[in-house]
């Protein structure tokens, strides 16, 4: 009820302070007032006191001191005998007379205690009558001591004595009087004094308790600011700070109706919709927290997902920025193409101008264009040497890329390894070929056979019919001759041009070397010698014997045209190699362990390094019109391959030519033989 | 001694074949193509026919195939100049054809094979 009261009359802090030091003010100027009022009354009865008192005590002082004086004086004039002496004593005496009575006429002015006064004039008067008779009597014993008469006269000296006894006993007696009255005035001054001592002692006391009352108010007031105002500013300002460095949860210190309490009301307030807003953006964070966290892990799967697939697609994807450096490659570029460091730190112009790249000339600049146009492009086509040799080709596609601002910002784009389509390619073309060969050699051979068919037997018909001694009978056997070797080779290009799969038996390789030889030996020209080491003890082969003679009859009469007219020597070797010091150019690995190795080697012209690379193609050769089909190597390569092995060529210019054939061993019978005859060989 | 029709579209090798197997013996007749002699085996008695097998207007097969339906007792040797031909020799014993040969053959060849056919009747 009070606090309500309080709070209706003084309903904020700012008035109860200001109400607070008002009162502290006011008990201040009251205390002043009356310090100032009692000063003046103390003052004034000071005053008082001083101009009724003190004149009459000073008076009555000086009054008693005059009648002292002239006590003392009177003696002066009775112990004197020098006349002028006397007279000034008496002159003297009389002033001091004159100034007692100014003394107390002072007194009697003052009007205070009368009847005192009364006797001190009384005492006065019979002082001044007895100084007077003594006056008189002294003057009568002088006249008597000048006239040596006082002994005469004893009773002039004894009525001086009498009187001057008189004499004192009225001074005394007006001194008395005068002391009475001091000492009257003195206790009247004392009482005075002790009153207002008194009084002071009171209003001092009162003084005290008001100025305790002041302190008290004003302790009151402290309190009341340390406990109602600065503990609450203090805890609102705690309160405040932690809010200030983030917190929400502070409890704020709330209550009451005084400007802190809405202070505290509004902090209050502004907490909680912080807290609330907090709140709600925690939430949101949290959603959004996980959204991202989904997404990253979606992105993270969309990433190894992406990564996966980069690493394990058979196209490797490039990106280039906009100065057109490499800045990315897939790693199987790398696995391919080794890693050099300096993929990374080219342009790509620069490394397309590199010298393990080839190029169409016009195709790179149409690229070029491309690129620096920006403009997307598709399947350009370059090779690459590998650090190992062989050459891959690559099929480039891209698209720029732009940034959001539609900068452009680079490339990205996919490499195609089409080395393997190349070759297919090029087997195709082949086959394509050699389909094109058999259906024309087919043709040739039916009408080469149709041709020689009525001269093979019309022939034969006249051998028959002519003489034995005829010379006809020579020549019709060397046209039957010829005919079987035109049927010989139509039955060889027909042999070629099919290039099915060998009818395959286990063949010995000595047998098949040595027969073919003999075979060799007696059509070969004499200038040739023909030196042979053959390894008895090399095995079997697994294949056809009729394709086996073909293709050493090739490389015989290969060997054979490289030396030309001159004389010379062919050497065939035959050996029995390990799968370690079987070289040639192959995929993969060699599934045989031991490998029959033929080596035809000649001391002819060799062959230069530019023909080199296409002496196995069909149709390709260096002898001239009507000498040679093109076809002998091509052919021995298709068979040596078709038998799972592999043919090795190395040449001087000038020095002569070796061919080495590799044909795998058969060990173990004829299960070991069919094993590997399911092997497909590779074409190179 | 026996009637032969030679089938045969190359005048040459038509010729060639007459006379070998007139010096051998046999009655020859000539038909160039498969369908002149398809009509004359309907027109005439013959003991065996010897055919090339890639003639115009009529291939040797279909001749062959005719020849048997007519009599199936019909000796036929099939003669090919080889080439893509091969295989179809394969296929022309599996029509019926009793003997095969691939030119240019000799005398002897022929021979042979003319008598083996004829001794199997």
């Amino acid at each position: 009820m009070r606090r309500t009261l309080l709070r209706k009359v003084f309903p904020s802090i700012r008035h109860r302070l200001l109400t607070a030091l008002f009162l502290l003010a006011g008990f201040g100027v009251v205390s002043s007032l009356w310090n100032i009022a009692l000063m003046a009354q103390f003052e004034q009865r000071l005053v008082h006191l001083s101009g009724e008192s003190i004149p009459v005590l000073v008076a009555a002082y000086e009054a008693a001191r005059q009648g002292e004086a002239i006590s003392k004086g009177t003696s002066g004039v009775v112990l004197t005998h020098d006349k002028g002496a006397r007279e000034a004593f008496v002159a003297r005496i009389n002033d001091q007379f004159k100034g007692l009575d100014t003394q107390l006429a002072i007194l009697a002015d003052k009007d205070i205690e009368a009847e005192r006064l009364t006797n001190i004039q009384f005492n006065k008067k019979a002082l001044l009558e007895s100084f007077f008779s003594l006056t008189k009597a002294v003057e009568k014993l002088d006249e008597a001591v000048k006239l040596g008469i006082e002994a005469q006269h004893p009773e002039l000296a004894s009525e001086v004595d009498r009187l001057l006894l008189g004499h004192r006993y009225h001074a005394d007696r007006m001194t008395d009087a005068v002391a009475g009255l001091a000492n009257a005035r003195t206790g009247e001054i004392e009482q005075s004094v002790k009153g207002i001592m008194k009084r002071l002692e009171w209003d001092r006391r009162l003084l005290n308790a008001y100025t305790l009352g002041a302190i008290v108010l004003a302790i009151v007031v402290i309190v009341y600011l340390d406990n109602r105002v600065m503990s609450r500013v203090v805890g609102l300002q705690r309160a405040m700070r932690s809010v200030a460095s983030g917190g929400t949860r502070q409890k704020i210190p709330r209550g009451g109706d005084d400007e802190i309490a809405d202070m505290a009301d509004a902090l209050g307030t502004f907490v909680e919709k912080l807290a609330e807003r907090e709140e709600r953006l925690q939430d949101l964070v949290q959603e959004r927290s996980s959204a991202l966290a989904s997404a990253n892990v979606d992105l993270e799967i969309t990433d190894r997902r992406l990564r996966n697939l980069f690493e394990v697609a058979s196209d490797w994807f490039w990106e280039l920025n906009a100065d057109f450096k490499i800045t990315y490659m897939s790693p199987q570029f790398f696995e391919v193409f080794g890693n050099p460091p300096d993929v990374f730190n080219h342009t790509i112009f620069d490394r397309l101008m590199a010298d393990d790249v080839m190029c169409a000339a016009d195709e790179l600049q149409q690229h070029f264009l491309n690129l620096r146009e920006h403009r997307p492009f598709g399947r350009f086509e370059f090779s690459i040497r590998t650090p190992d040799g062989p050459v891959r080709y690559l099929q480039s596609s891209g698209i720029p890329v732009f940034d959001e601002k539609g900068n452009f910002s680079g490339f990205q784009g996919a490499l195609t390894d089409v080395t393997e389509e190349k070759q297919t390619e090029l087997e195709l073309r082949h086959a394509q070929k050699m389909q094109a060969l058999g259906n024309l050699a087919g043709g040739v051979a039916h009408s080469f056979n149709n041709i020689f068919q009525p001269i093979l037997i019309l022939s034969e018909l006249s051998l028959n019919e002519v003489a034995a001694d005829s010379p006809a009978c020579e020549r019709l056997q060397i046209a039957i001759d010829a005919c079987r070797r035109g049927k010989a080779l139509g039955d060889r290009i027909l042999l070629y041009s099919r290039q099915d799969e060998p009818e395959r038996c286990a063949v010995n390789a000595h047998s098949l070397v040595k027969g073919t030889l003999d075979l060799f030996r007696s059509s070969a020209p004499t200038s040739v010698r023909l030196d042979e080491d053959l390894d008895a003890q090399v095995g079997d082969v697994f294949g056809d014997s009729a394709q086996l003679e073909v293709l050493l009859l090739n490389l015989a009469s290969n060997a054979v045209d490289a030396i030309g007219e001159k004389a010379g020597e062919i050497k065939i070797r035959l050996s029995r190699e390990p799968r370690e010091r079987v070289e040639y150019n192959h995929d993969g690995e060699m599934v045989h362990e031991v490998y029959a190795k033929i080596s035809v080697s000649d001391n002819g012209c060799g062959i230069a390094p530019q023909v080199m690379e296409r002496i196995f193609d069909p149709f390709f050769t260096t002898k001239g019109l009507g000498k040679g089909t093109g076809l002998g190597l091509s052919m021995a390569s298709g068979i040596v391959t078709m038998h799972g092995g592999g043919i090795n060529v190395s040449s001087v210019l000038g020095q002569g030519t070796t061919f080495d054939v590799f044909l795998p061993i058969v060990e173990g019978g004829i299960q070991a033989a069919e094993d590997f005859s399911e092997t497909k060989p590779v074409r190179r | 001694m026996a009637n032969v029709l030679v089938i045969e579209d190359d005048a040459a090798v038509r010729f060639s074949l007459q006379a070998a197997l007139q010096a051998m013996g046999h009655a020859v007749q000539t038909a160039a193509d498969g369908v002149d002699g398809v009509e004359k085996c309907l027109a005439g008695t013959f003991d065996l026919v010897i055919t090339d097998l890639v003639m115009p207007k009529k291939d040797g097969v279909e001749t062959i195939l005719e020849l048997k339906l007519i009599d199936p007792r019909l000796k036929i040797i099939a003669i090919s100049g080889g080439g893509r031909n091969l295989d179809i020799m394969e296929t022309t014993y599996k029509i019926g054809a009793d003997c095969a040969l691939t030119k240019p053959f000799s005398i002897n060849d022929l021979s042979d094979c003319v008598t083996r056919v004829l001794v199997d009747e």
